[in-house]
């Protein structure tokens, strides 16, 4: 990682640090309950919802990651962020309302809660809360070295160093505030993160001398750079886009939003608004990744150690320093943004849901505890950050798809078609728990990769629909039967 | 009304063990066609038995249709023969950018004006308050 060294990029993350610790002291005043911890006392506005499902998606992963997929295989990895526009609102769409009136009649904070609510048993509920705990842990622990690593090339100190500041600044505000204090910087941080994007496009543009210019310098390295699939090819591009149009739906720390929503009729226009703004987010993705490599392939910029140093480089060397300090800032945002939700909802299945399916109750004092695992939770991701890189690389991989492959059919598919059954929803969970860990690992060690480089978490989805379907569909005779009359009520509106 | 749903959840099962079939012999265009065929599929669920509805089903329709032409356009279009800039990007890759890109926020716009006579009519939601509402959602 290139080190900045610039007093005013310095000034911006600080004041961004400042901000966020700001807003966590004002978010600790206003948290009184677990529901205050966990849905913000479902209290929040659309705008808010708006900005904060968008901002929780754009990981680190979007900010760096996204940058230097473009840098490394070209369009391929378009077909990542593209989906957005539909995606969200096929999370409106599917389970939107569903959730919130669930919400409404009972007492659901989690999407286990939900599960449990909907199918009845304890076996869903410990299911869904095992496969957001192993997603979440994977998701964190890349997010964790995410903020290192961009701490490290602002100040310029060691990981342990960096890791300390990035940290005490989340863990103070996620502990302190929960997800009152996550969904407000959430807003601060996805402004800042729309703001940078469109400013990063005007100089990734100026500086690789117009799309036109880029696109022939890019035509004449590698003409299927720049075709429409990349170099991945069109099954991997297409297959991409199938998990990250329905997976999103499954994506725990966007949909958990809908809990927080103040009135349900504000649903209305969420959707088209969370897909035009997470839009722009996406002209980052691609523009600083194209230049970039329109820049090394004409020789301007020597080449690089790393795609993922894409985005850092053009920032320092190719961006006004204010810029690249605002836009710094934003990239600990997209980073910070996506950590507080995945602490949330890590707390949540290790305070209230696991136990509540395994003894049937939460555990006392929940509000406290919440906060204390919160802590625990970001202090072991630290420590994994720093000593298991490979296994936090391999769980970071696994934990879109399996969100992907164990949420939508059971939560996205299942508040919506009453035949569907417990058991459907536990083989479905777990069909996509093994299966996305064990081609991960595989095609990891060369043991097997799927064909054509089919995504592992488009495969997984695929079978685990099916399995739930097929199970449902065989088994779920008197399932409808069985839904208590307030659920089956929140099914039908 | 019920076996409906049943059908297009039961449809969309067997479109999704179509397409791993299809992403196993690389025929990558059927694929295509069948992803555009599963968010259709998935968009009718969410809305229920709604999706019948005239402007709804035809939105539906209509978004799988131009998203299927869109790919296939794209298929026709590419090449590493020639360069054909559209709007600063080679033309199949313009194809994406314009058109695969931004058509899908027509499934947004669909939602937010259907929203008050299909997705949640206000007399529906306050039948449910009235039954089973604790904390007002219709605030």
């Amino acid at each position: 990682m290139p080190v900045s060294q610039s007093p005013t990029i310095i000034i911006c993350v600080v004041a961004y640090l400042g901000a966020c610790l700001l807003i966590g002291v004002w978010a600790m005043r206003r948290t009184r309950t677990i529901a205050d911890f966990l849905v913000a006392g479902r209290t929040l506005g659309p705008f808010v919802i708006v900005i904060a499902a968008m901002s929780s998606i754009m990981s680190g992963f979007g900010f760096v990651g996204g940058p230097g997929l473009v840098f490394e295989s070209g369009t391929s990895s378009l077909w990542m962020t593209f989906p957005s526009t539909f995606s969200f609102a096929l999370s409106w769409i599917l389970v939107g309302k569903r959730l919130r009136l669930l919400g409404e009649v009972r007492d659901v904070l989690t999407l286990p809660d939900a599960v449990e609510a909907r199918y009845g048993g304890r076996w869903p509920r410990l299911m869904m809360a095992i496969a957001i705990l192993l997603g979440v842990l994977g998701y964190l622990g890349t997010q964790v070295l995410a903020i290192g690593m961009v701490l490290v090339a602002v100040f310029g100190v060691k990981l342990p160093v960096a890791l300390m500041i990035g940290l005490s600044v989340l863990a103070f505000y996620s502990v302190a505030g929960g997800i009152l204090a996550s969904v407000y910087t959430d807003l601060f941080q996805g402004l800042l993160m729309m703001v940078s994007a469109l400013a990063v496009l005007y100089y990734a543009l100026e500086t690789g001398g117009g799309m036109s210019e880029i696109s022939t310098t890019l035509w004449e390295m590698d003409p299927e750079f720049i075709g429409p699939w990349g170099t991945r090819g069109p099954l991997t591009s297409l297959s991409w886009y199938m998990l990250f149009v329905i997976g999103a739906v499954g994506q725990p720390h966007a949909i958990t939003k809908f809990l927080m929503l103040r009135d349900i009729r504000e649903l209305k226009w969420g959707a088209l608004l969370t897909g035009c703004c997470y839009a722009v987010l996406s002209l980052l993705w691609m523009s600083v990744g194209f230049s970039m490599r329109a820049l090394v392939a004409s020789d301007v910029q020597g080449p690089l150690d790393s795609p993922d140093l894409a985005a850092p480089v053009f920032l320092l060397n190719y961006t006004p320093e204010l810029l690249a300090g605002m836009v710094f800032a934003g990239l600990l945002a997209a980073i910070m943004s996506t950590s507080d939700s995945f602490l949330n909802i890590g707390a949540a299945a290790i305070v209230r849901d696991i136990p509540i399916a395994w003894r049937g109750k939460p555990v006392a004092n929940q509000l406290l505890w919440t906060r204390v695992v919160t802590a625990v939770l970001l202090v072991a991701s630290a420590l994994f950050a720093l000593y298991m890189e490979n296994l936090i690389a391999l769980l970071g991989t696994f934990g879109w798809g399996t969100f992907a492959a164990a949420i939508v059919p059971s939560v996205a598919i299942g508040l919506n078609w009453k035949r569907a059954t417990a058991s459907a929803c536990v083989l479905s969970i777990g069909t996509s728990i093994v299966l996305n860990f064990s081609l991960e690992l595989s095609a990891r060690h060369g043991i097997y990769t799927l064909p054509h480089g089919m995504a592992v978490g488009c495969f997984s989805l695929l079978v685990s629909i099916a399995v739930f379907v097929g199970v449902s569909w065989f088994s779920g005779e008197e399932a409808e039967e069985k839904l208590a009359p307030d659920v089956k009520a929140a099914m039908e509106v | 009304m019920r076996g409906e749903i049943k059908a297009v959840v039961g449809f969309l099962a067997l479109v999704g063990l179509a397409a791993i079939v299809l992403a196993f012999l690389n025929h990558w265009l059927l694929f295509g066609i069948l992803t555009w065929l599963m968010m259709a599929l998935t968009m009718a669920i969410g809305f229920g038995p709604e999706y019948r509805r005239g402007p709804i089903l035809a939105s539906i329709v209509g978004i799988f249709l131009a998203y299927s032409a869109l790919l296939l356009l794209l298929a026709r279009l590419d090449s590493t023969e020639e360069l054909r800039l559209i709007l600063g990007f080679p033309a199949a890759t313009a194809i994406l950018v314009f058109g695969i890109w931004p058509i899908g926020a027509v499934a947004g716009l669909l939602y937010g004006l259907v929203f008050e006579r299909s997705v949640l009519p206000e007399e529906k939601l306050q039948e449910f308050i009235r039954k089973f509402g604790r904390s007002g959602t219709g605030r």
